[in-house]
């Protein structure tokens, strides 16, 4: 098996009660390269005998994108209000993209 | 008039018997002797010798030794000679015990064996200095004779270093060397450095207070570390000192509290207290250094502990064939 593309949907939630969804590949990938597939098998029942699945509300929180994202994509769509624009404009000003 | 009772030796003045007949041109040195009894001038002044009828010169022409004459000039086969001997070498005797007082001695002393002084030595004067050499090469020392243990200072000339060590021979059992650059190593003190030999998997994440598994001795000069219950035992009340670094693998975004200590059975020595599922790397590792300055009681325990929280008990800890996950520590002092 090649992990993490061989991750079933069972093992994605249980890895899913112990980190952020976006952070499951590269968990999967350092477990395996350090500990082995048996390893990372052996971590994924700790996993799932010692937390429980996570209500909706947490499964939506964790698959959210990032609070910092959701501003930003507010800002590109013009719906702050003048005064924030021009601040959030003025911070963007002062550091160019490089 | 003749003496009465024994002849003195000393103003005693007596005919030298001759020895010319020795005389071959070549042989400066010649036995003396008056009426066949050998004579000890105390100086060459105290003789009056005459070659061919000339008065000889002392210290010039001839000196004294012992009971011999020597010439600076060996005389010649054939030449006359004479000679007055007007004394002798003072005895005066053995002195009775306690009553030669210091007042009676001046200059530089030495003594032919070993000296030994009663209670205390007391070198005063503008300079008090005490040499214990003579530059040649071999080892000088202060030897401490104690009942139950010897100690010593002194000069290793071999290695060009100053000692303090146990017993009476001096090199053996080093305590402590100062070298000519001025390093000073304490080569016995307590010093050890250990590490994790090989990952440990799943040891905290959820909580769990984890001992971090030491197994393996870099060096440890006198067994203070315990290998096989991953605990340094304080061989002496003192204060020690420790660093420690901790490798941490698969660590996840729900391990948000991480404590770290050095926990010496008393107190915890607090390293950390960290949301470790926000600052691990794109490994998924955690590193941390520790270090602490810690005073023990003889026999005490330190222990390198990890606690990780509100995550599942998926962390391992990171060991190797080299220091990944590692103590040290030595007696300061």
């Amino acid at each position: 098996m090649a992990y993490p593309e061989d991750l079933t949907d069972e093992q994605r939630e249980i890895l899913g009660r112990e980190m952020r969804e976006d952070t499951i590949d590269n968990w999967v990938t350092n477990v395996v390269a350090s500990a082995g597939i048996d390893g990372l098998e052996t971590k994924i029942a700790i996993i799932a005998a010692s937390r429980s699945a996570h209500p909706y509300d947490e499964i939506r929180r964790r698959t959210y994108p990032s609070i910092g994202d959701q501003l930003d994509d507010l800002y590109h769509k013009g719906v702050f209000s003048d005064e924030m624009a021009a601040k959030l404009k003025a911070v963007k000003d002062a550091n160019p993209k490089s | 008039m003749p003496y009465l009772g024994k002849s003195p030796q000393h103003g005693n003045y007596s005919k030298l018997d001759d020895f010319s007949g020795d005389f071959d041109g070549s042989d400066a040195t010649h036995a003396i002797a008056s009426n066949g009894i050998a004579i000890t001038p105390v100086r060459p002044e105290a003789l009056i010798i005459s070659i061919n009828g000339v008065i000889q010169e002392p210290t010039t022409d001839y000196t004294v030794s012992g009971t011999n004459i020597t010439f600076t000039t060996a005389p010649t086969a054939g030449d006359n000679f004479f000679g007055v001997a007007m004394g002798e070498q003072l005895q005066i005797g053995t002195p009775s015990d306690a009553t030669i007082t210091s007042a009676k001695l001046s200059g530089n002393l030495t003594t032919p064996g070993t000296l030994t002084v009663t209670n205390s030595a007391l070198i005063s004067g503008t300079t008090p200095t005490l040499t214990i050499g003579d530059a040649g090469a071999e080892d000088a020392k202060i030897v401490f004779d104690g009942n139950a243990q010897d100690f010593h200072i002194g000069l290793d000339d071999t290695a060009d270093e100053l000692v303090l060590g146990l017993g009476s021979a001096l090199g053996t059992t080093t305590h402590m060397a100062f070298d000519a650059a001025g390093h000073v190593r304490k080569p016995l003190s307590c010093s050890f450095g250990v590490r994790v030999s090989a990952n440990v998997a799943n040891v905290t994440g959820d909580g769990t207070r984890y001992t971090i598994a030491l197994d393996a001795a870099e060096w440890d000069v006198n067994s203070d570390f315990d290998l096989a219950n991953n605990k340094f035992v304080a061989p002496v009340a003192g204060t020690y000192c420790f660093q420690g670094g901790i490798a941490m693998l698969q660590v996840a975004t729900d391990h948000t509290i991480l404590d770290a200590f050095f926990f010496d059975g008393t107190d915890n020595w607090y390293q950390y207290n960290l949301d470790a599922g926000n600052v691990f790397n794109a490994g998924n590792n955690l590193y941390l250094p520790l270090a602490a300055t810690i005073k023990l009681a003889a026999a005490a325990e330190v222990v390198m502990q990890l606690q990780v929280s509100n995550g599942s008990k998926v962390i391992d800890v990171f060991g190797a064939a080299y220091p990944t996950t590692w103590m040290t520590g030595f007696l300061v002092g």
